[in-house]
């Protein structure tokens, strides 16, 4: 397309199927509705993927499992069932096993109480910025634009630094929902990483550094905040975000 | 919690069998031959009954296609079948150029959608069958499977972004290649 660059066409072309397979929510899904139906080269792309679905969901419908297979399966899973006579050892070892594997557990879901179930929050929200036709709510690549709009939406300004000249620039910022509290998140670029920070009053002390699904967290405190860096853009230079936004300006 | 072998039992028939016609499928896509694909099935069955303690029942038929496609790769690479290069194993510049396109990629063009309507099973399947592992499986997944976006990135291990950009490459490549094989 004429006027746009390549980002704009490939994040289009990825709403374009996003849209057919009824990913988008309601507002967006009307967005790209409109572009398709104003723009002819996006309407015949729309139009060829919708043809290659469907003729796939015609030429392949879902087989039955073929009975020899079933049967199998069928076998392995009575076996599994008769062939366990448990021996006084075994039962030993058994009951080991589960002390070890409920110890262990017990230290996973503590861990995830304090720190995992706000960064699995937080992960949706970037994950859903990342479906959405814009990735915040302000666009803006200039922090004296960015700050000013979350006043009065959030408790907290979060501090905003222009990182352009590192490779990081700034793409606005977008309210995310933790514990029920709205907090701030500002987006960053990298390359065509997207990489969203969030920050919001102290919940845990320490630093993390995760990965989930694919994304790399890290978290750390400042100023009485905690603050969290989530993107799939990798770890190195996710800390070297992390240490240049938290340099003093 | 050690559930009892009768137990254990129970619930693969409740958890596991209502998808075994789904993982097949999938196993057949990925090994695109019907005895490894069922090997791979038996394989992966084992697997989901030794792990079937772990397993609450929160979308079940996710976490047995994830079973399905590790399962699958474990068995292509061992059998040094996956001809192929993962995409794990491209340099991040390399994966760059595959994730976000580049000379090799196919071209956006406009064949008709009349065309690819009439292309038959046979035609898709070959055209399926050489993608490259990573494209194929969410193309199958997507669109011969019907599972949502944040389904397939569950069932493969990458973000959803991820997903979207090898969906619509793999179409775009399939849309491509019956463009060209019309001309």
């Amino acid at each position: 397309m004429a006027g746009s660059t390549d980002g704009n066409r490939d994040s289009s072309d990825l709403l374009v199927h996003a849209y057919l397979d009824g990913e988008l929510d309601v507002a967006n899904g009307v967005a790209i509705k409109q572009r398709i139906d104003s723009d002819p080269a996006m309407a015949k792309q729309a139009a060829d993927i919708q043809a290659l679905k469907e003729v796939l969901r015609a030429n392949f419908p879902t087989e039955a499992l073929p009975p020899h297979l079933k049967a199998r399966v069928d076998r392995l899973n009575r076996k599994s069932l008769n062939a366990y006579r448990p021996t006084w050892g075994a039962m030993a070892a058994a009951v080991l096993v589960t002390l070890a594997l409920s110890s262990t557990s017990t230290w996973i879901v503590q861990k995830g109480i304090t720190s995992s179930s706000q960064t699995s929050e937080l992960l949706d929200g970037h994950l859903r910025s990342l479906v959405a036709q814009q990735a915040t709510d302000v666009a803006s690549s200039d922090r004296h634009t960015v700050k000013p709009w979350f006043n009065g939406k959030v408790a907290q300004s979060p501090r905003v630094k222009d990182l352009s000249e590192a490779g990081f620039p700034l793409v606005g910022g977008r309210i995310d929902v933790l514990n029920r509290v709205a907090v701030p998140t500002l987006v960053y670029n990298r390359r065509r990483h997207v990489i969203s920070v969030t920050a919001a009053p102290m919940v845990a002390a320490g630093p993390i550094e995760d990965a989930i699904h694919g994304f790399n967290v890290l978290r750390w405190v400042a100023d009485g905040m905690s603050y969290w860096a989530i993107s799939d853009l990798n770890a190195a230079e996710l800390r070297e975000f992390a240490r240049l936004y938290r340099e003093p300006p | 919690m050690q559930l009892d072998q009768n137990a254990k039992s129970a619930r693969f028939i409740a958890l596991v069998q209502p998808y075994l016609a789904d993982a097949y499928t999938l196993a057949r896509w990925l090994t695109r031959n019907r005895d490894d694909a069922d090997e791979v099935l038996q394989e992966a069955c084992i697997r989901a009954l030794a792990a079937i303690e772990q397993q609450t029942g929160a979308n079940a038929r996710a976490w047995l296609l994830a079973i399905i496609r590790n399962t699958a790769y474990t068995w292509l690479s061992a059998k040094k079948r996956l001809r192929l290069v993962g995409l794990d194993d491209l340099s991040e510049r390399d994966l760059a150029r595959v994730e976000e396109g580049g000379a090799q990629d196919a071209p956006i063009v406009d064949p008709e959608a009349e065309l690819i309507a009439r292309a038959n099973a046979k035609q898709l399947e070959r055209l399926i069958s050489e993608l490259p592992m990573e494209f194929r499986e969410a193309l199958v997944l997507r669109d011969i499977q019907g599972l949502g976006y944040h389904e397939i990135a569950e069932v493969t291990g990458v973000p959803v972004g991820t997903v979207m950009s090898r969906l619509s490459r793999a179409r775009r490549r399939v849309i491509y290649s019956l463009k060209e094989a019309d001309a």
